[in-house]
């Protein structure tokens, strides 16, 4: 369960630049929830992600994680129950270091070792493989080839498995299909998918996909100058159809 | 013939510097210039140790921890202080000039007992211990970088973002990295110390230079293999050393004044820079 309890982000505090990113915003989501944020620029979608994560401080509210006050946590403590995909591909990857070095940085978060020599085991292997082969993705047999070498959504999706090696809460994924041609994009939505139905997390999904906020997730939360300005549960999103949503904007 | 011979000892001499090099400007992607402090302050461990008649087998663990220390400082300078790495290693670097000079009391300290660590294998056989030396460093190094603590290093230079979202401290891992890059710096000062018996003050000045050459000269051998495979990265590099020495002592070699040596190192790097570079596309 998460509560976020009135949280406020200001940028540039008591300059010119003053920006209210967040403003007393609340929130409460259940355990394995799949909520899609969507909202124009500005409207403190990645705030949020950068509250949660604690990438960016805020100047008041509470934030808890099964009764954790996590707010009082600093960015690495927090980092064991939260996992971000970004935008861009390069950046949850390491393009230099091969697939199943990726997955061992992913794992360290929880499982780390305290022998310094202590590397890739067989037995790490063999579970990597495992994973890659039940999300479908035909990369079982590369965890060799360096990630530099895959395409942008093929990097994007082994970033989500990336997530399940890690027995993280909430997974955070900002804007994944953005830079990505839509076959791309169709891989990165199933692998997203399978792994929500697979696994206990909770997802975060912000997009300015119309078509994906109606039919991806069983919430829609929209966001407008830092605040939530509509919270859909799932049966209300379905009513919902993309002429609306694009009116919506279209108002302002 | 000889002066070949000299270049390639001092080439296995120069491979820690080059391995440490490359663990600063490659796998961290940092340009850290404490190595010159860092180079002298290892001969001038290993020439005041000697002098103190300490045993052979304390020296060398000490002319690491020392080198360690220098780039951890560097570290903290820029991770802690957020001072720009090259600024930090220019204090560093410019610090351990008078902290080599008050270790060691005077410019130059002279010795006999040339390559010390001939005894810890009991023969006074120079290319045994030395090929025996940087064999054992060589893997020791590639086993350190494939291990969790390498893996996560190796990352640092490239995604320091995707580190930090996995919940990696990269300043801790900057400080620790720029450590051991310094310690194999030093390592590199004491064996060419005891190469020429003696330490000298100066004898550090430009020393990046030869070690940046090197890695270089080495990731240009290492182009060859078309692998990916790590431990042959780290045997390029340390080829690079010795065939930076062979070409060095080659020009030099060719009746050309002593005094222009350092004028012929950055010429030969400009060089073979030069030359890497024309492999890739030209930038407008």
């Amino acid at each position: 369960m998460i509560n976020i309890e009135n949280i406020s982000v200001t940028y540039n505090a008591g300059t010119a630049n003053e920006v209210k990113a967040l403003q007393q915003l609340s929130l409460q989501v259940l355990p394995k929830s799949f909520v899609v944020l969507l909202g124009s620029n500005g409207s403190g979608k990645s705030t949020f992600f950068n509250a949660l994560s604690g990438t960016a401080q805020i100047d008041s509210g509470k934030i808890f994680i099964d009764n954790q006050p996590i707010h009082e946590w600093n960015a690495y403590k927090r980092s064991v129950l939260f996992t971000r995909v970004f935008q861009n591909p390069l950046q949850g990857t390491v393009t230099g270091l091969s697939v199943i070095e990726n997955f061992r940085i992913a794992a360290l978060r929880t499982h780390s070792s305290k022998n310094i020599f202590a590397g890739v085991s067989t037995a790490f292997r063999k579970k990597v493989q495992e994973v890659i082969s039940e999300s479908g993705l035909p990369l079982a047999n590369r965890l060799d080839t360096l990630m530099g070498n895959l395409s942008g959504g093929q990097r994007q999706a082994l970033t989500l498995l990336m997530a399940t090696m890690a027995d993280c809460k909430v997974i955070m994924m900002d804007e994944p299909t953005a830079a990505l041609d839509p076959r791309s994009a169709e891989l990165v939505i199933n692998t997203t998918q399978k792994i929500f139905q697979n696994s206990p997390v909770t997802i975060f999904y912000i997009t300015h996909n119309m078509k994906e906020a109606v039919s991806l997730g069983n919430r829609l939360l929209i966001f407008k100058e830092g605040r939530i300005a509509i919270d859909a549960s799932d049966t209300e999103k379905q009513k919902w159809d993309l002429q609306r949503l694009h009116g919506w904007f279209d108002e302002g | 013939m000889e002066a070949y011979i000299s270049a390639i000892i001092q080439g296995l001499c120069f491979s820690s510097l080059a391995l440490g090099i490359f663990i600063s400007m490659r796998v961290l992607n940092l340009p850290d210039i404490t190595t010159d402090g860092s180079f002298t302050l290892g001969a001038a461990v290993t020439a005041v140790m000697l002098a103190q008649q300490i045993p052979v087998y304390f020296i060398l663990p000490a002319v690491c921890i020392c080198g360690a220390i220098a780039g951890s400082i560097t570290g903290i300078i820029h991770t802690v202080l957020r001072v720009h790495v090259l600024l930090a290693g220019i204090i560093v670097m410019t610090a351990l000039y008078s902290v080599n000079l008050i270790v060691m009391g005077r410019t130059n300290i002279p010795f006999d007992e040339g390559f010390f660590m001939s005894n810890i294998f009991g023969d006074s056989n120079t290319w045994i211990t030395m090929t025996i030396y940087v064999a054992v460093l060589v893997v020791i190094i590639n086993r350190l970088l494939l291990s969790d603590f390498g893996i996560v290093l190796r990352a640092l230079g490239s995604n320091s973002t995707m580190l930090t979202a996995n919940g990696v401290n990269t300043k801790a891992l900057t400080i620790k990295g720029l450590a051991i890059s310094n310690a194999l710096t030093a390592l590199s000062g004491s064996m060419i110390a005891q190469h020429q018996q003696f330490a000298d003050l100066n004898m550090g000045i430009g020393i990046v230079i030869i070690g940046l050459g090197s890695v270089i000269i080495g990731e240009s051998l290492f182009s060859f293999f078309k692998s990916q495979v790590l431990f042959l990265k780290l045997v390029a590099v340390f080829f690079g050393a010795l065939v930076f020495r062979v070409l060095i002592a080659f020009v030099l070699s060719q009746d050309v004044n002593p005094n222009y040596l350092r004028l012929i190192t950055a010429t030969v790097v400009l060089a073979v820079v030069a030359l890497s570079y024309k492999k890739k596309p030209a930038i407008d």
